[in-house]
């Protein structure tokens, strides 16, 4: 069907490569009105929305790959040309970014079921003293898009913290980030206060953040760095093998 | 108004790694279903059965192509890495916490924050797109 959204058409109209507007147009031909409403008001940022919606036509016999397909990810595809385009920036990235994260939470289980696992579970947090989360965050938003579960602690998170969700989630992997040189020691304060308490050997520490370097890494006894947000995927599935083959 | 009944048709997996922007990232090639056709409201929840993807494989349930899904999947893997990939471009010239709207949206102070009469008005961010030493006006 056409575009029927004002919203959505007014969203769509950003797109302006040929072949991503034939692309993205005969995909939003599929979506019928629900999925378009979904589609825009993941552009938008609504997570709550996103995640009535979302349970709405699970509830009303829509499939799950509909409305992945149709819906959440015909939004985000447009949210992806937008800050291509300069349109939008990485708060609304973001934002969109915990919208599609509140479709998939209905949509998560329907995989599971089917055989369709989480890749393995992460721990996310910005280390003790520091509040800059940004790097961070994008670091979460790409692990979830490749299948991780990401458990988010947030800013200013102490080992205790950390150690407390790993136990509590049975996470693989912790990921640690720091943007200012007077909190980075706070990482190796964390992998040694995980060594104190016997919970080194249960989990893989990466860490990231502007500061930091790979030496540095290795210095606090980190098992893996990364980057940026692309390179902390890679690095989670490395550290996931490295983990299956010690344990 | 697509009519009801198709599953999207499985498409062959993606790489997330070693991609370059393209138009086929946002464009996906898994698109294709037709879910049943949409209430006549939100409310109403008056709608035909699931709709059954064609030959099933081992793993579907009534409501998930798996292969079809591992293909969504797949994409969306790749929507965020081109994201995250553009991300690293456009923060070395522009604040990361910097909207669309030119509005702080940091949660710690910093230098750049210009904050207007009404208190419940996010701060304006005063740093001019491409400084590259923008990191310097954060305060602790």
């Amino acid at each position: 069907m056409p575009i029927v959204n004002d919203g959505l058409q007014r969203e769509f109209e950003w797109v302006t490569r040929p072949g991503e507007q034939k692309h993205i147009g005969e995909a939003l031909d599929l979506a019928d009105e629900l999925m378009q409403e979904i589609a825009y008001q993941l552009i938008i940022g609504k997570n709550l929305e996103v995640d009535r919606l979302t349970k709405h036509c699970l509830d009303n016999g829509y499939t799950a790959n509909h409305i992945l397909d149709n819906g959440l990810l015909n939004g985000m595809a447009i949210v992806g040309v937008k800050f291509r385009d300069n349109v939008i920036f990485v708060p609304e990235v973001l934002v969109a970014a915990r919208a599609m994260k509140a479709g998939m939470a209905h949509i998560e289980p329907i995989l599971s079921a089917s055989g369709i696992e989480p890749i393995g579970t992460v721990i996310m947090g910005t280390v003790k003293g520091d509040l800059h989360d940004i790097g961070k965050n994008l670091c979460i938003m790409m692990l979830r898009g490749a299948g991780w579960t990401v458990h988010d602690l947030g800013v200013d998170t102490s080992p205790e913290e950390f150690a407390d969700a790993v136990m509590e989630f049975e996470a693989q992997i912790v990921g640690m980030s720091a943007l200012l040189t007077t909190t980075m020691p706070n990482m190796g304060r964390t992998i040694s206060y995980f060594e104190d308490i016997g919970l080194r050997d249960e989990v893989r520490m990466m860490v990231g953040g502007a500061p930091v370097t790979r030496e540095f890494a290795d210095e606090m006894g980190a098992d893996g760095y990364g980057e940026n947000a692309v390179e902390c995927v890679e690095t989670a599935s490395d550290l996931l093998e490295l983990q299956k083959q010690l344990a | 108004m697509s009519s009801g009944g198709k599953s999207p048709s499985p498409s062959p997996s993606r790489s997330v790694r070693g991609r370059e922007w393209s138009e086929a990232t946002f464009a996906g090639d898994a698109q294709g279903g037709n879910g049943p056709f949409p209430p006549s409201s939100m409310e109403d929840t008056n709608l035909p059965p699931p709709s059954m993807g064609e030959g099933q494989g081992e793993g579907d349930t009534p409501n998930l192509d798996v292969d079809a899904a591992r293909a969504s999947m797949n994409r969306m893997a790749n929507i965020f890495a081109d994201i995250a990939k553009h991300a690293e471009v456009s923060t070395q010239g522009r604040c990361p916490y910097k909207n669309a709207q030119s509005h702080c949206t940091a949660k710690f102070g910093c230098d750049n924050q210009h904050f207007t009469k009404n208190p419940l008005d996010p701060p304006i961010c005063t740093a001019r797109d491409g400084d590259l030493d923008y990191r310097s006006a954060w305060q602790i």
